[in-house]
């Protein structure tokens, strides 16, 4: 698919598959892995995985509430048609908050992995996903925080991802904070907290405070400087990241998302509706 | 609970099932943002005239939008609203904008922890107290922090969060109430055993052979359910497993109506007559 389809750049395009890969060499085999919905980035990610060298992951599918072992095709707010006939369980959201993720984010195991999207980024990690400005009258109210305030408390270890790395999310100072950041010491949670944007990946050092650590495609000290609301240390020779295969590309644009979906998470307003438009379209001619 | 109750009929229409739902009630909505959304309910309540409820749901979707649009709404206790991969919810956001609708700060702990604490008829249930590492404690003065009496450790007293009214949407009913859920359950059968009065609009009302033979059977006791209301596309534009996906050009249609002036009450106007 050219970017000119997916009205977004070629060098977006690029940058959203490297997220992608990204993400996916991030998951372990075995992991637990926990979707959003409408996060395409993370569950192709997790398909991705699944695919390659995480065969042996289970997803929380949340559209439909089940356990499902095995990959899928990404769908347009159709995952329940995908996942409920073929789950290995089916629970509800008391089952999986008083029962489910305490025993894998306090107790341990299995592994966990999931990528949240914040709003705003603080150097120590800590996000906001409530409001712009003064709760009780922002000037831009967000949907809400959902369960990162629950689980960035506990989890040791937390990912996040962002497809547009700007000074808006990158914060020197949050107007609230929905997710906790690093402790700043060696005890307390989360012990490491990465973010994947489509720039880079940045991770919590020793210090509590958020590092480059790798560099995607051909994204520069100074493109990175100029699109953060802080600054950033950098580790000792930085690396590039290892960018998308051609097997790895081949799966995602076949087996795993091949209608783009994860392309719409690299757009906003007036494009990201207007491709909206053209996909229900195509889904009501389905 | 007498025998009596376990045999009764409780088939009812829309307008008799919501003659139950006072101005000023908590009421909680089932489902989940766009999936298995009481819609046709909450356009009866708004063509009803309902006002300052307070909408307890796990995450708002187009149902919760129309009926802050609708000017029903004082109060809202949520952890997400929004319309997901469609954006933000028009309504809800303007209405926080201005300050004109009281948010309740919810995380999905907090709001299951309430729930299963008014179910179990219990002042509150304990939460680590990790969570004020945060600033939902400073929204939520509700929240208060104990010692624990067995460890000392600090733990978060969440609230029991008793409902007045539950109203789901189910892919199916028997007439005593019986429901068979499907799709996304989210606290659905937990808002019944919190609720003082459960309204249920159903796909289809099917004998209780039938309903025990579906995906998943029974899913909520008619035992809790107060109403039941034969109501197909009662969740439509969201999905109703396996009966019908989402209809996101429907959604998109609503989130410009709704961020619209002029556009939202012919909206509103239409789709209640059309639910009427």
């Amino acid at each position: 698919m050219s970017g000119a389809d997916l009205l977004l750049g070629n060098r977006e395009r690029d940058q959203t598959n490297q997220m992608v890969v990204t993400m996916a060499r991030l998951v372990e085999d075995g992991d637990f892995l926990a979707e959003g919905i409408g996060t395409f980035l993370p569950t192709a990610a997790y398909m991705l995985a699944k695919l390659t060298h995480a065969p042996n992951c289970t997803s929380l599918c949340p559209n439909g509430n089940t356990l499902m072992p095995g990959t899928r095709t990404l769908t347009l707010g159709h995952d329940e048609f995908e996942t409920i006939p073929r789950a290995s369980m089916w629970l509800d959201y008391l089952h999986i908050n008083t029962s489910t993720m305490p025993a894998i984010l306090i107790g341990g195991r299995p592994r966990w992995t999931e990528f949240m999207r914040p709003a705003q980024i603080d150097p120590s990690g800590a996000t906001n996903n409530v409001c712009i400005g003064p709760h009780a009258r922002p000037k831009v109210r967000l949907p809400g925080s959902a369960g990162i305030p629950d689980a960035s408390t506990v989890a040791r270890r937390f990912y996040y991802y962002a497809p547009r790395h700007t000074r808006q999310l990158f914060v020197p100072e949050l107007d609230f904070c929905s997710g906790a950041g690093h402790p700043g010491t060696a005890e307390g949670n989360p012990q490491t907290i990465t973010v994947i944007t489509n720039l880079g990946v940045f991770e919590t050092g020793p210090d509590g405070r958020l590092r480059v650590t790798k560099l995607h495609l051909a994204a520069s000290r100074a493109e990175i400087e100029d699109s953060s609301g802080f600054v950033f240390d950098w580790v000792p020779d930085v690396e590039v990241a290892l960018p998308p295969s051609a097997a790895e590309l081949h799966l995602l644009d076949t087996a795993i998302d091949p209608r783009g979906l994860r392309f719409l998470e690299a757009l906003t307003g007036a494009p990201r509706r207007q491709r909206l438009r053209a996909l229900a379209t195509e889904d009501a001619a389905a | 609970m007498g025998q009596g109750q376990l045999t009764t009929d409780r088939r009812a229409t829309l307008a008799e099932a919501l003659a139950a739902v006072r101005d000023g009630h908590r009421v909680g909505l089932g489902g989940m943002t766009l999936y298995r959304r009481p819609v046709a309910a909450a356009l009866a309540l708004a063509a009803a005239g309902r006002r300052d409820l307070e909408i307890v749901t796990l995450t708002g979707g187009l149902e919760t939008d129309l009926l802050i649009g609708a000017g029903c709404v004082s109060r809202l206790r949520s952890c997400y609203t929004g319309l997901e991969v469609v954006g933000f919810a028009p309504h809800f956001t303007r209405r926080a904008q201005q300050g004109t609708l009281e948010l309740v700060e919810e995380t999905e702990y907090t709001l299951s922890y309430a729930i299963q604490a008014a179910t179990m008829r219990v002042p509150f249930l304990p939460m680590r107290g990790d969570l004020a590492r945060t600033d939902l404690l400073s929204v939520r003065p509700d929240l208060k922090t104990f010692a624990c009496p067995l460890t000392g450790a600090t733990l978060i007293a969440v609230p029991a969060l008793p409902l007045d009214v539950a109203i789901l949407h189910a892919a199916a009913a028997d007439r005593l109430g019986n429901c068979n859920l499907q799709g996304q359950l989210a606290l659905d059968p937990h808002l019944a055993t919190a609720a003082a009065i459960t309204i249920v609009t159903a796909e289809k009302i099917v004998s209780t052979d039938e309903l025990m033979a579906m995906r998943g059977g029974v899913q909520l006791a008619g035992l809790y359910v107060s109403h039941v209301v034969d109501r197909p596309g009662g969740s439509l534009p969201t999905s109703c497993f396996p009966a019908h996906r989402l209809d996101l050009a429907g959604v998109l249609a609503y989130a410009d109506a709704a961020a619209d002036g002029e556009t939202w009450p012919r909206w509103l106007a239409n789709a209640t007559k059309a639910c009427a």
